[in-house]
Parts: C-alpha cells; structure tokens; sequence
C-alpha cells in the first residue's frame, strides 16, 4: 500500500496523508489526462503487471486503483 | 533519485524561491508528447542545483516553429536546446513516407543552428529490432529510412558546429528496445517510450549540461586495496595482491585500463590510500601486471590520515577545486565520512564485483566535454610530471643540481621560423614574467617583423615532458644598440634559468650581427615582480635618468662576452 501511496503523493505532488479511497480528478488538481498516464505507467512498473486500456481508463478515484492492483492477484 | 522523485521535485519547483540555484534556459523540440519528458529533465536540473526553463515547441507543430524565424524558440536564445525526433519503427509517418520530410527537417534544424547560435544536441531515433523483411535490415525500405535519418544527422552535425549528436541506441543497447518503446502510449497517448528510457535520455542531456557549465569533473582520487587491485597489499605483498591474468585480477586490470584511457583523454588521477608508503611504491615497481604506472598520478598520498583530510591537500597542491574531484573507494565507511566532511566532492557508490567497476566509473557521466583541444588532452600527463619534477626538487640540495638533474632541452626560434600565432598569444596573456608587459597582435608581431626586428621564441622540454613555446624576446635594432623591447616567460618554465640561457644565445646572435649595446626597460605593474631582477642578474647596468618607476637598463656585448659564463652549461640549445 505504501509503494501505491508513493506513486499517487509523488505524481500528483501531495502529501501521502492526503492520498485517501475518495482521492480522485474531482479533489486533486494535478490529477490531470498526463498525470494520469504517469500514474499507470508507474503503477505498472512498481507491481510488475499491465492494464489492459480500458482498465487504466476506468480508473476514477483512488480505492479503484486500488481494486484494480488487487485484482491482478497483488496483496496490497 | 528515481523517475517519481524527478517528476515531484519539478512540480515543487513552481513558485518556489530559486535561491543558489544556476539559471538555465532550454529548448525543448520534439515530435511527440513530451510533457513527461520535460518533467524528469527539469527534476534532474534541479537535482544538480540548476534551475531550468524550459520552453516546448508545440505539440506537432515543430515543422511550423522551425520554420518561422520570429516564433519564440528563435527570439529567446536558450543556454541549450534538445531536438528529438522519434521515427516509429512499425509503421509509415511523416519521416518514412517520402525523402521530402527528411530533407525539410534537415534544412530548418540547420536554419534554427545558424540562428540561435546556441548549443543544441540532436538525438538519433532508435532503430527498429524487429522488420517483416527479417533481420537482414537493408531491404526494409522503412528501416532504410530511419537509417538515413540518423546518418543524415551525423553528417549535418559535422557541418554545422554548434549541432552535436547523441545516439539514443546506445540507451536501447542497455536497456532492450521492450524496456525502451512503449507501443500502448505510443498509439493511445503519442508518448512512444518508457518513463525509464526519459530518465536514461535525461542522464545523458544532463552530462552536457555539466559540461558547457563547467561542473564536469577534472580529477579521479583512487583508493588502492580492493579499487585498483584486490586484496590488501599491506598483507599478501606486492605479488600477492589481485592483478594480471585470470579473475579477478583481469577485472582489476582493466579498471585500470579505462582510468588510463580517462587520464588520455586529460582526467588528472591521483591516489588516496591508508597504507605505508614504501608497500605501495613496491607494488608499482614489483609488480609486472600494473596498467597504471606510478607517473600516471599526479599524487600519491598513501598515510593513515583522514582521507577528507588528504583529498583537501591533493587539491591544494594540484590547485584545482574538491567540486571537481569524484572519490573512489570499495569502503562503504570512507566514502560515508567523505560524503558527510566534504559534499561537494562526488562521492558514487562503489565496490562489490570487480567486473562492475568499469560500468560504475563509466556510468557517472561527469567527464564529459564538448570538444578536447590537443592542450586538454594533455593534463592528466602534465599534472603527472609536475609531480615527478617536485620529487626531485625535494630530494636535490641546490638549485643548479635540480636543473642538472631535469635535464632541459632549449630549441630557438628565430625571425620567421617562430610560431607567429603563438608567440602573439604569449605577449597577450603572459603577466608575471614579462618585462614590458606590450601586447602585440599576430598582425602586428608580421610588421615588426618587416621592419627588420630581431624576434626569437623558444621551445623547452626536460625529461619529464616538453613545455612547448613558453618565452619570446622581441628586439628592436636602433642607430646604436639593440632594443629589448619584450621578454617574457611563461610561469610554467619560472626558476629554472632558461631565461639567461635564453638571453645569452641572443647577445651571442646580436654581437655576430654587429651590435655593441643593448638596451633594455623594466615597466613594473601589479604583477610582474617575478621579473624585476631579471635584468641586473643577467649583466644589465641601470641607467641614470630612469623615470616613473621605469627602469631604463643598458649592457656593453663585448665586455659582457669577455666575461662570466657565456651560456649556463646545464642546458642544452638544441640549434
């Protein structure tokens, strides 16, 4: 969980108490279309897994992020 | 630092003080999306205390920008600009459609050089692994393509010389094109590479950066057991240490081989070791397997001292700063307490499997320059010398015993055989030894010589290494004597009595010609103290009369002849 927390504070600049399940485009304003793909392309490299795109683009907040790593079989 | 920490700090940046951090402008040209981009370059200008700008050109519209000589990639001349153009490998695009787009882009990367005049750095598209023609690339007409384009680029940047070329493939080398391209951003985003390969290419900009601001390092401080050789000499002996044929001591050896290639190439290299002296010089003369030699070094501190300590005084003694020195030790604890004592030298983690060292050293990027002239080149070797010369002053009683035992060889110039170029350059920038201090031009030292000026230089070398042409007399033929309008020596040279032996050769070349008397003046300024007595230690009588702090000097040639020593017998005038 601290890996993902690192990913989303450091890419969109926040600090990681902030990064929460509602954390989404809506509440953070560098959670911009070329923040997000930062976001992917890190997340993927960190757990060694890939998105498919639909996936990635279905990402809306924080806790799907989440759902999304677990579901690839990631303890989180 | 990785990829995250780059992209946070950048985003930091904004609105944040720039205090103590160097300024820095770059342009920023691309074909793709290259926000990510921007972020990791500029996080890692930070990271070296730069502050950039960075200016983008549009997305896509680098064919327009390129083109339009009033757009503000042309009005704002940047301290570099970084053009990368990406051909994608698997399917035609604006580069492999026709020649045309090629040919275009050639031309307005050359207008936008010759405009700006700044310095900008061209990176080579990475090259396809794959081909539907197989691996036997030069049928694929598409790989042929973006062939062209690199090569293209090599060639402009030979024409062109502020263009330098960096070639992207030695990334895809490293890292494996899948590490590299990224297909799925390349289609649905146009950002076609890895964060991975951004951080790479960055790392690489990064290194000119350093080099155009003068921050690369000069100067390689070495540790001895388990860095240079393995083992610990002080226990196995100077045979027994690991060097020479067979693992590890072919690892060891050729460490030592590419920080020879480094000291080539103008990196001064010295030693800082916790051993006894006499093991080491052992070592160097017992053990046949040394690439690195002794005079390779331009110090040898092997003590039990701190090593901050010791770094501190090699760089006193070499005269060059610590931030240009990079440490290099297997111990994990010398290098703590160096990092924490003295920060500004660079520090890189080190040690482990001797077979990594080469890519560690290789892999810090701090040596780079732009361009090597032959004098760069040169100063790994003639820091090293300098320390030979000084061991000998040490163990020599007089003066004239060093000068014996140096060996100087003093080859004279004469009229139009001199090094015009050169010997305008010395009156230029020489301010220590001279007796006049009068510039003269290349345009100039041509009159004088047509106006019959008897003008001499000199070559000088010892056994250690040649000086090349270091002192000029410059001499003006008056109704009754023979004006010594210049003469002055490069400090390289200073006490070693080339000057009178320079000076004697002279009044022997004026007296054959005819002349009587020489005259001469010393015009002191702030700096050339070294050089007021010249005159009256080499036979000069001061006149009456001097004026302003002028000193006005006259010498009789056929009394000064009959005199003392004509020449001083330790040097050799090679005519």
């Amino acid at each position: 969980m601290d890996t993902l927390k690192k990913i989303f504070s450091s890419v969109l600049n926040l600090p990681a108490s902030s990064v929460t399940d509602a954390l989404s485009p809506e509440t953070a304003e560098a959670w911009d279309s070329l923040n997000a793909i930062i976001l992917l392309t890190e997340i993927e490299k960190a757990f060694k897994v890939k998105f498919t795109f639909d996936e990635a683009m279905a990402i809306r907040n924080f806790g799907e992020a989440i759902a999304l790593v677990r579901s690839k079989g990631i303890q989180l | 630092m990785d990829f995250l920490a780059y992209i946070r700090s950048y985003a930091k940046m904004k609105g944040s003080p720039a205090k103590g951090l160097l300024p820095f402008s770059i342009h920023l040209i691309t074909n793709f999306t290259d926000e990510v981009l921007e972020k990791v370059l500029g996080g890692m200008c930070l990271s070296e205390h730069i502050r950039p700008a960075i200016t983008r050109a549009p997305y896509k519209q680098y064919p327009l920008v390129l083109k339009d000589t009033s757009d503000v990639l042309y009005k704002s001349k940047p301290d570099i600009s970084f053009i990368f153009f990406d051909i994608n490998p698997y399917q035609h695009g604006e580069f492999t459609d026709s020649s045309k787009h090629t040919e275009e882009t050639l031309s307005d990367i050359r207008t936008y050089c010759e405009a700006t005049k700044t310095l900008v750095v061209v990176s080579l598209s990475p090259l396809p692994y794959n081909s539907p023609y197989g691996h036997f690339f030069s049928d694929d007409p598409l790989f042929a393509r973006a062939k062209e384009w690199n090569d293209r680029l090599v060639a402009l940047s030979k024409e062109v010389s502020n263009l330098y070329v960096f070639d992207t493939n030695t990334i895809v080398y490293r890292l494996g094109e899948e590490r590299v391209r990224d297909m799925r951003g390349s289609y649905a985003f146009d950002i076609p590479f890895t964060n991975d390969f951004f951080v790479a290419l960055c790392h690489e900009w990064l290194a000119c950066i350093r080099a155009i601001r003068g921050r690369s390092r000069k100067c390689i401080v070495l540790d001895l057991d388990n860095t240079l050789w393995g083992g610990v000499v002080g226990e196995t002996g100077p045979l027994g240490i690991a060097l020479g044929p067979g693992y590890p001591g072919v690892a060891f050896q050729n460490f030592q081989r590419t920080l020879l290639r480094l000291w080539e190439r103008g990196i001064i290299l010295a030693i800082a070791s916790k051993n006894n002296l006499a093991d080491v010089q052992e070592a160097f003369k017992k053990n046949p397997h040394f690439i690195l030699k002794e005079e390779h070094f331009a110090a040898i501190r092997a003590n039990w001292d701190d090593k901050s300590i010791t770094i501190a005084d090699i760089a006193k003694e070499l005269n060059i700063g610590t931030d240009s020195m990079v440490f290099i030790d297997d111990s994990p604890l010398e290098r703590e307490r160096m990092r924490k004592e003295r920060p500004e030298v660079l520090v890189p983690e080190f040690g482990g499997a001797p077979e990594e060292y080469v890519g560690m050293l290789l892999s810090l990027k701090v040596f780079h320059q732009m361009s090597l002239t032959e004098e760069d080149k040169k100063k790994g070797r003639m820091y090293a010398e300098e320390r030979q010369r000084t061991a000998i002053l040490k163990n020599t009683k007089s003066k004239k015993e060093y000068i014996a035992e140096l060996g100087i060889r003093i080859r004279i110039f004469e009229g139009l055989s001199n090094d015009i170029a050169r010997v305008s350059q010395l009156t230029q920038k020489t301010n220590q030894y001279n007796l006049t201090t009068k510039r003269y031009s290349e345009a100039d030292i041509r009159s004088l010589l047509k106006d019959g000026w008897h003008i001499y230089s000199a070559e000088v070398a010892d056994k250690f290494g040649e000086y090349g042409i270091v002192i000029v007399a410059l001499i003006a033929p008056e109704k009754n004597a023979a004006r010594l309008d210049t003469f002055l020596m490069s400090c390289r040279v200073m006490g070693r009595d080339v000057e009178f032996a320079f000076l004697e050769y002279i009044i022997q070349k004026l007296h054959t010609a005819g002349f009587k008397k020489m005259t001469a003046s010393f015009i002191p300024t702030s700096k050339n103290v070294p050089s007021k007595d010249f005159l009256p230690d080499a036979g000069f009588v001061e006149r009456k009369g001097s004026k302003k702090g002028v000193k006005e000097y006259a010498l009789d040639i056929p009394s000064h002849l009959k005199g003392k020593a004509k020449r001083n017998p330790l040097l050799t005038i090679v005519e």
